[in-house]
Order: structure tokens, then C-alpha cells, then sequence
């Protein structure tokens, strides 16, 4: 097979590129199957400009994906300290062999999401699954494993695996240094090109302007970073991804517009509940109230098949899962009643779950749904290269220092009982919340 | 172990980290939990992999990043290079507090993993927990130099020297627990 470079246009980074061996990988019917899967799952429905797919930003993980990797690789970026803890960038063979697997990696990376990406994952999957899971399954049997394996030279699916999941989610293995470094690349807190492309492409879809900042400087200041200073203290001499001091302010507007498009887009009421009602119908009407994870079956559903069956339940009263269909498909969606202040956080921690649970006693509890998101991942702090030393941010940036961590909680009421419920909340709530428990 | 009597437990823990001089970081905590868990048999559900700096849990990282978002917890930033250590707040206290059975019955266990450990700094935790892993993973049989050289293979930066010193140090903890485990 002839090879030459393949171009996608994109709103994003302009050009895509690949050569033809890794065309095949998109071309793969599981790959495909992403241009059927909404990336932010049912926001088109506040936003809607939101009908961007799984395709597209895989797509652009792959190209931040390579940029990064040329730029953390490059040898006026490597120090002999460097080299001594990690010989695998010294070799040129080894260099070429894992960033093709890092670009196949992160061409992959989603080929497991369930339709319309997240929502509710963890009930609708059996127990011990979830999308990175499939995603494995999928990289390492069938037509990618097939199509990985046929390229020059072989890649190992296990490695492409490896390094799209990384070590939180493939389990079975020692990662080493470099591999953990690689899969950082992908999936990791800070730096995580993941990350990146979803903000700056939900961002471009959604036609707001938080998920913003300049991804041009910051992925060329990025660095394998040094070693730390030796000091009083003893730091450990692993080497991590890190910022150049020169792109700092780039990294806190990284880690700005992770905050914001959390608190604004992620975290928006209405968006939150057409996920618990979808959530809600997909438990009645697929068979088990879960998704299969055999393969086929998986590749075979996507949003469209969704969509058609939740047209016909939201039409027909008698139709599994109908009034949530009906629910999202009419637009009357349960409304948001109750969101939990600071004030109403300390003098009772779980505040949401006290209202919730009391209009529920007042309403039924089919009339009343709570979503509560708390903070995952590390806490905002990264390695800062100054003077060829690494530093904490934190040490040197009180934006990282003090930056908040996104989280929220909801609770939504039937549309029904909209406004006796306001009444009744605000002739109560103080009393509900006067009675301090324990944390 | 439900999640906010864990929490109790990892705050109790860097109570003593930093009475006993410990840094108290995030990767402090993340290597001394470790210790706690599979050296003195504290069960707090956590599980552990070989990745940044040795031993560390994806679910203790978000759970301390919880403890830190709903005010248990605050973070106070150093002089660099350092990253900021973690102190408990009134909030925190009283977490504990409300957990104090089950704090009161990780207490010794507690104790033991500060006075051995809060005095180190990262490297050697690093060193240490690593050593610890590979002994536990299967490795137990195997003699100290195998087991040094298995750590020197998945951390390159870690000496020969270093790794065997690490081995022997956590053979020699196992042993004193053993003999002082309530």
C-alpha cells in the first residue's frame, strides 16, 4: 500500500494530518461510529451550537497529541540529567515507535464512549466497566488490533492501550517512567492534551469564550522537567511533564478556562438534568437497563438509535421510559429548585440531600431528582522550569495557588410542582437546616 | 470504610505527619497512606498502583482534592521549589471528631507509620513505597537484591544503593510491626 499524508480540516488546529496506515485506523468502522456520538452528550439542547463529535476531537487529541511530543522530545530540550533517567529518548528507532503509538493512542482514546459520551456511565454499565474499559477491548481485538498490528513497524495494541487509559484505568500492568510519561501526555491532570482540545472545541461549538487560552505557546513551552533543585528537603528526581517559566501564564489560562467551562457550560442546570432524564429513560428502555459491552453491540448503538427510540417513547404514553422521553423531547424538563449556598453548606454539610430527601416525603420521589458533582483529579499544581530547575507552580504562581475547584450540587423538582415547591422551600428551608448534624 | 469516616482517618494521619515534622504535601500523604493501609492493615478501601513517585491511588488524589474543595482541608503554599502542604481546618477537626470510633482504632497504627516516616522527604518515600509494593506484589519470597533491582528497572532514577537501603528498611518496618501490631 502506497503511503502519502491524508489533511482534515478543522475549526481548531486548520490542518489534521495523516499518513495512509493511519487513515485505516479512521476509516475502522469503531472509529466512524464517533462521528455518531455528541461530544458533550445532550447540550446541544441549551447550546445549540453543541453537535460536535467524538470524531473531530479525536481527531485533535492526535494532533496536540504529536505537537507536545515534538516539543518534550526535541534534544535542545533535553538535558543530560534527563537522558541518564530516560535512554529511551536517546534512541531514534524507540523515539519514532511511541510517537506513533502516542498518535494511535489518542486517535483511539474514545472509541468506548457510550452514546452521547457520559451520562451516567456508571449505572448504565455492568459492574467494573466503564468506557475506558471498552475502549481497551476495542484497541486490542478485532479490526484496530488488526489494522495496529499491520502498520510499519508493528505497533503492539497493548502499548496503544496502554497509553490511551493510563495508569488509572489499565490496571494490570507496571507502567514504566517513559510509558507514564507518554500516557501524561493524553490523559494527565495538568497537562493532558485530552483536556486541552475539549475546552478549546467545546468552547468553539458552544460559542462561549471561557474555555479559551493560548494552546500555541503553552504546547511549545511544555518540557520533560528537570530534576529539582537539591535542597534541605529531598525532592524526587522523576522526571514529569512540565512548563517552561515562560509559558506559565498560558498554564494558568489553561487551568482558568478548566474552572470556568466547569462552572458555565459543564455545570449548567438545564444540560445536567436532560442527562439524568436521558439517564432515566435509557435504564428503562434498554434491555438488563444497561448497555451491552460486547463489542459488536457497542459499535452497533449510538445517539441515533437513542434519539429514534426516545422520539417513539416520548409519542407514545404506553412506551417504556416515556415520561423521560417526553421529558426531554417536549422540553419540560424538571426544573431546578434548589442549589445549596455556602451559607446553607455550613450549617449543614449535605444540605442538597436534606432538601432533596424532604421534597421528596412532600412530592414522591419520582418528582424529585439530585446531581451532585464533587471535584476529581489532582489539585491544581505542576512543575515550573525556571533557570533549568523545576518548582512547584504553586510556589511560583498565586493564581495556581489559589485556584477553586469546580463543584456543585442540584435539586430538580416535576414541573408540576414548580412553584408550590418554591413556596414551601422558602417558607421551610431555614427550619430544615437549622438542626446541625455532624459532617 | 464509608468515605467520610476515611477521610477522618487521613486527616487524623496528617495531624501526626506534621507534628511529627512532616512536610504534609499531597504526595506525603498519598506514600505514608500507602504504609498505613498495606504494611499496618488499615483498610480504607484504597487502591494503589505503581505511578508518579512509587505507590499512589487515583481515588485517594480526588478524595484529597475533595477534603481540600469542601473546606476540611486547606492548602498553604511555600517558598519555591516546593509544592504547598496541607493543613486541617476547624471543619476537618470536627470530621474527625464525628469519626472518632474509627479514628481512635487506626490510632496506633497511625503512629507507628508517622514516627517511621514523617520525618523523609519525597525521594524516600518514594524509595520506600516502591520497595514495599514489590514486596507485596509477589515478591516477597525473593531476596533483597532481586527485589532492589526490580525497583532500580521501573524507577531508572533510583540508585542500586538506594533501592537496597529502601528494601532492607522496609524489611526491617514489616518486622517491628509485626512484633508491635495491637
Amino acid at each position: 500500500m502506497g503511503t502519502r499524508i491524508h489533511e482534515f480540516r478543522d475549526p481548531i488546529h486548520n490542518f489534521v494530518k495523516l499518513d495512509t496506515q493511519e487513515r485505516a485506523v479512521v476509516d475502522a468502522s469503531a472509529f466512524q461510529r464517533l462521528r455518531s456520538i455528541h461530544q458533550l452528550g445532550m447540550s446541544h439542547f441549551v447550546y445549540p451550537g453543541a453537535n460536535h463529535t467524538r470524531f473531530e476531537h479525536s481527531l485533535g487529541v492526535m494532533e496536540l497529541a504529536t505537537q507536545v511530543y515534538h516539543t518534550i522530545t526535541s534534544p535542545e530540550h533535553l538535558t543530560d540529567e534527563l537522558r541518564a533517567v530516560l535512554p529511551e529518548v536517546g534512541d531514534e528507532e524507540h523515539v519514532r515507535y511511541w510517537r506513533r503509538v502516542l498518535r494511535m493512542a489518542a486517535l483511539c482514546h474514545d472509541l468506548g464512549h457510550l452514546p452521547f459520551s457520559h451520562a451516567a456511565e456508571k449505572r448504565l454499565l455492568p459492574d467494573g466497566w466503564n468506557h475506558e474499559q471498552i475502549t481497551r477491548a476495542i484497541i486490542e481485538s478485532g479490526e484496530i488490533a488488526h489494522i495496529l498490528g499491520a502498520m510499519t513497524p508493528p505497533l503492539r495494541p497493548d502499548d496503544v492501550a496502554k497509553i490511551a487509559l493510563g495508569p488509572k484505568e489499565y490496571r494490570d500492568t507496571t507502567y514504566t517512567t517513559w510509558e507514564v510519561l507518554l500516557s501524561e501526555v493524553i490523559v494527565g491532570d495538568a497537562f493532558g492534551v485530552d483536556r486541552m482540545d475539549y475546552l478549546l472545541r467545546d468552547s468553539h461549538h458552544l460559542g462561549v469564550a471561557y474555555g479559551r487560552f493560548d494552546h500555541f505557546r503553552l504546547v511549545d513551552s511544555l518540557r520533560i522537567a528537570p530534576p529539582p533543585p537539591r535542597t534541605g528537603r529531598d525532592l524526587s528526581l522523576e522526571p514529569t511533564v512540565g512548563v517552561e517559566e515562560g509559558g506559565l501564564h498560558c498554564a494558568e489560562a489553561l487551568l482558568l478556562a478548566r474552572y470556568f467551562m466547569y462552572s458555565q457550560v459543564y455545570f449548567h442546570h438545564v444540560r445536567r438534568i436532560y442527562d439524568l432524564h436521558l439517564a432515566d429513560f435509557l435504564a428503562e428502555w434498554l434491555p438488563g437497563g444497561q448497555f451491552s459491552v460486547e463489542i459488536d453491540q457497542h459499535l452497533a448503538m449510538t445517539d441515533h438509535e437513542v434519539m429514534a427510540a426516545l422520539r417513539d417513547a416520548a409519542d407514545a404514553p404506553g412506551n417504556r421510559g416515556h415520561d423521560s422521553a417526553a421529558s426531554i423531547y417536549r422540553r419540560n424538563h424538571y426544573r431546578l429548585i434548589y442549589k445549596p449556598s455556602s451559607d446553607d453548606v455550613s450549617v449543614f454539610p449535605d444540605a442538597c440531600g436534606k432538601v432533596c430527601a424532604a421534597l421528596e416525603t412532600r412530592y414522591g420521589a419520582h418528582s424529585v431528582r439530585v446531581d451532585r458533582y464533587s471535584p476529581r483529579g489532582d489539585i491544581p499544581d505542576f512543575s515550573v522550569v525556571c533557570d533549568g530547575e523545576a518548582h512547584s507552580a504553586a510556589a511560583v504562581s498565586d493564581v495556581v495557588a489559589d485556584m477553586p475547584l469546580a463543584k456543585t450540587a442540584y435539586v430538580f423538582i416535576r414541573p408540576a410542582h414548580e412553584e408550590d415547591a418554591k413556596r414551601w422551600l422558602r417558607n421551610n428551608k431555614t427550619q430544615l437546616l437549622d438542626h446541625p448534624e455532624e459532617p | 470504610m464509608e468515605q467520610a469516616a476515611r477521610g477522618a482517618v487521613i486527616l487524623s494521619l496528617m495531624k501526626q505527619l506534621r507534628e511529627r515534622g512532616s512536610w504534609c504535601g499531597a504526595t506525603d500523604i498519598q506514600k505514608t497512606a500507602y504504609f498505613l493501609q498495606t504494611l499496618t492493615d488499615v483498610d480504607m478501601g484504597l487502591d494503589f498502583v505503581l505511578y508518579k513517585h512509587g505507590p499512589y491511588s487515583f481515588g485517594l488524589r480526588d478524595h484529597i482534592t475533595q477534603l481540600v474543595a469542601y473546606g476540611f482541608v486547606k492548602r498553604v503554599p511555600d517558598q519555591p521549589p516546593y509544592a504547598p502542604h496541607l493543613e486541617v481546618t476547624e471543619r476537618g477537626e470536627k470530621l474527625i471528631h464525628s469519626h472518632r470510633e474509627t479514628v481512635e482504632a487506626a490510632e496506633e497504627h497511625i503512629t507507628f507509620i508517622s514516627e517511621h516516616l514523617a520525618q523523609e522527604g519525597i525521594a524516600v518515600l518514594e524509595r520506600l513505597g516502591t520497595a514495599l509494593l514489590f514486596t507485596l506484589n509477589g515478591a516477597t519470597e525473593a531476596d533483597q537484591e532481586t527485589r532492589a533491582r526490580a525497583i532500580t528497572e521501573a524507577k531508572p532514577h533510583v540508585s542500586p544503593e538506594e533501592a537496597l537501603e529502601a528494601v532492607k528498611r522496609v524489611d526491617a518496618m514489616r518486622a517491628e510491626w509485626a512484633a508491635v501490631a495491637p
